[in-house]
């Protein structure tokens, strides 16, 4: 197992013009991530925090106001050898990496389908223009495809609005994974289903994960999924991570004040007893507050926090954190 | 005891797609809910029908079949005074905060506008009574006032929307998905408060969400809709503990949760249906005999029928004597 995909000091942002003033959302503020091939990674945080964003500039979409002011997205090909997500033409991304290496399944995917065409047209396009198929051979292979994720046949002569809110986003997770592309970024792919479809959706994406042996990346503020789903988890606090680690270590025991406010406050059922969240609210990214992002907030905040950043550190294998408490001065 | 709320034999017919095939998102609902304070979950399916019973509630769609009776009145057949008093007595809350409000302009507007025109306060009450108000949801005026929407954070504004929903001292709150943007530290602070308010002002709440667990912590009764029908009603301690319709167990299998040695269990396989899905609205029997473990022939064949088992009211022909 090596790594696959790697996020390197990546500083990016909205930059845009509101009443003449120039203003500056800092929503991926220095984030590096590293992660390994054959892995579920997930992503948690609450609206806002940036998870959007960064997965954005994974891919490589870069559109205005969006800007990256630093930093490499890398996706390996070998030990040695890369694609800089960044720093490539568009055109070769569009043509070489998009789809094949890396796939893109944006929030709120199901309306991206495109309304005036037939499901089985969305598969025939990508087939056609990535490899080397012809429409007739495109559509054999669509409609043994679906199949695989439990959609009938019919389903390809429908219509994206003809279809339930799980079945387009079968058909959406189906075009990501089209091409067997090394990464999958899947950006809330079930926020928007009732639980049995959200648990059917998550069960055909990590069945077809271990199948292709590739990666998925799980944006989700829902940590219940994190804990059904993914085998490493970052948690994303106001554009910063602010913790990485095995997903079960996390929930056995967060380290980082505000991971552990999050599980902390989850009701059970079968359980009636108070539970409180987090006073305030997270801060606005247009002016972020100094030192640790989550000062104003946390219940052990000291001096140094709210004057100095903490870095990020590894205080066991495989667990990273970034706050002042795990830090000996 | 006086009921708040009833629904009789409410129908709701869309039209849909191309073939102009219509079907029933609401079928049939019978609900009533007695006047005192209560926090009713309404839960199930994406697609069941929960939004339309809302706006059906709220007057905003005309049911083709049914009646809708608030504190005993037919909400389709208020005169024009009454209609005045229904939309003080019940308000709304919606998912997105954000779409609620316009972004060109001043939040303060509208809940300035809100206190005059509908709550009728004079000009100079104003701005102590909206302060009174945002002061319970944990904002004050000085917060809101001269800001746009997108200067406030989704958990904030969504407080926002639930003071502006106060401001009229409502009697009933239709709150469609409020929390479902927000991470788990917000969410809790914001049922905390629905619990709050329904201690202290005695407010009544229609909580709908996809989230069993908040569900469960605030909610005193709940209903399960799958495909327009409400398939089990009664008690939240006791739908969400035993549930006895086929489709209420497999929904409360489906929660995600935050404990990590239930994944093997929570990853033992489902089946999604395959085709179309708008034909299982139209189906003979039972519209969930297709995918349900426990079908009998009687189950495809003719509509199970509803029967009260206790306080929990179940629509499911396993049930029948
Ligand atoms: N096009 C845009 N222009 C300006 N600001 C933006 C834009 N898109 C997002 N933002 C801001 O950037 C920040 C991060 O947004 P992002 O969408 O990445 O959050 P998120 O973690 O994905 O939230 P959610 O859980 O709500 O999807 C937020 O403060 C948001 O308001
Ligand atoms: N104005 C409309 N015209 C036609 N069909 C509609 C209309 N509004 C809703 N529908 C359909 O009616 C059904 C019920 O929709 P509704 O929005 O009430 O479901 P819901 O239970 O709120 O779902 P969700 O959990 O996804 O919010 C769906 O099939 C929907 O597509
Ligand atoms: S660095 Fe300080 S303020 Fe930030 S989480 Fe740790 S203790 Fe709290
Ligand atoms: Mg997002
Ligand atoms: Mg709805």
């Amino acid at each position: 197992m090596g790594v696959l995909l790697s996020v390197e000091n990546v500083v990016g942002g909205y930059e845009f013009e509101s009443l003449g003033k120039k203003i500056y959302v800092d929503a991926v503020s220095n984030v590096s991530i590293s992660i390994d091939d054959n892995v579920v990674f997930g992503i948690a945080g609450e609206s806002g925090c940036g998870k959007s964003t960064l997965l954005k500039i994974m891919y490589g979409y870069i559109i205005s106001p969006l800007k990256v002011l630093r930093g490499n997205i890398k996706i390996f090909t070998s030990n040695d050898s890369y694609i800089d997500v960044l720093s490539i033409s568009s055109e070769l991304r569009r043509s070489r990496v998009w789809w094949k290496e890396i796939s893109w399944i944006p929030q709120n995917a199901m309306n991206v389908l495109n309304p005036v065409e037939k499901i089985k047209d969305h598969f025939v396009e990508i087939l056609t223009t990535h490899e080397r198929i012809d429409k007739d051979d495109a559509l054999k292979i669509a409609t043994e495809y679906v199949e695989s994720f439990g959609l009938s046949k019919s389903v390809l002569d429908a219509y994206p609005h003809q279809l339930s809110g799980g079945m387009r986003q079968r058909v959406v997770i189906a075009l990501a994974l089209l091409l067997k592309p090394k990464v999958v970024l899947a950006d809330e792919p079930t926020s928007a289903l009732d639980v049995v479809v959200q648990r059917g959706v998550l069960q055909i994406l990590l069945n077809k994960q271990s199948e292709l042996k590739n990666t998925v990346v799980l944006v989700s503020h829902d940590m219940g999924v994190h804990a059904m789903v993914t085998n490493k988890l970052a948690v994303m606090y106001a554009g910063k991570v602010v913790e990485i680690g095995r997903t079960e270590d996390i929930f056995e025991k967060p380290l980082h004040p505000y991971t552990k406010a999050l599980i902390d406050s989850l009701p059970r059922i079968g359980d009636k007893t108070l539970r409180t969240g987090l006073a305030g609210s997270p801060p606005d990214l247009r002016n972020p507050p100094p030192g640790c992002r989550f000062h104003p907030r946390c219940p052990f905040a000291m001096d140094i926090c709210r004057k100095e950043e903490p870095p990020m550190i590894e205080i066991e294998k495989n667990r990273f954190v970034s706050c002042w408490l795990y830090i000996r001065r | 005891m006086a009921m708040l709320l009833e629904l009789k034999n409410v129908t709701k017919i869309f039209r849909y797609g191309f073939f102009g095939f219509s079907f029933k998102a609401v079928d049939n609902i019978n609900i009533s809910l007695e006047d005192k304070p209560f926090i009713f979950t309404l839960a199930g399916e994406s697609g069941s029908g929960k939004t339309t019973l809302a706006r059906i509630i709220l007057g905003v769609h005309r049911p083709e079949y049914g009646s809708v009776l608030y504190k005993g009145k037919d909400i389709f057949k208020l005169s024009s005074s009454e209609m005045k008093w229904f939309k003080k007595e019940v308000q709304a809350v919606f998912q997105d905060p954000y779409a609620a409000f316009n972004p060109l302009r001043k939040v303060y507007g509208y809940l300035y506008d809100t206190a005059k025109n509908v709550a009728g306060l004079s000009r100079d009450e104003i701005d102590g009574y909206i302060d009174e108000v945002l002061r319970r949801v944990g904002l004050n005026l000085e917060k809101v006032v001269g800001k746009y929407p997108h200067e406030f954070s989704g958990g904030e504004l969504q407080r926002v929307s639930i003071a502006r929903a106060l401001i009229t001292k409502p009697r009933l709150i239709i709150a469609d998905e409020p929390v479902s943007m927000l991470d788990a530290s917000l969410r809790i602070n914001i049922v905390n408060l629905f619990k709050e308010l329904k201690d202290d002002l005695k407010i009544s709440f229609i909580y709908i969400t996809h989230d069993l667990s908040t569900a469960y912590y605030i909610s005193d009764w709940i209903a399960i809709m799958y495909r327009g029908w409400v398939v089990e009603q009664g008690p939240v301690e006791k739908v969400l503990s035993e549930p006895l319709h086929p489709y209420t167990q497999t929904l409360l299998l489906s929660v995600p949760i935050p404990d990590i040695r239930l994944r093997n269990k929570w990853l033992s396989a489902i089946k999604l249906s395959a085709t179309i899905e708008e034909k299982e609205f139209i189906a003979k029997g039972c519209k969930y005999a297709g995918r349900c473990p426990h079908a009998k022939d009687i189950c495809f064949k003719s509509e199970p029928p509803t029967i009260a088992i206790g306080d929990v009211i179940v629509k499911c022909w396993l049930y029948q004597k």
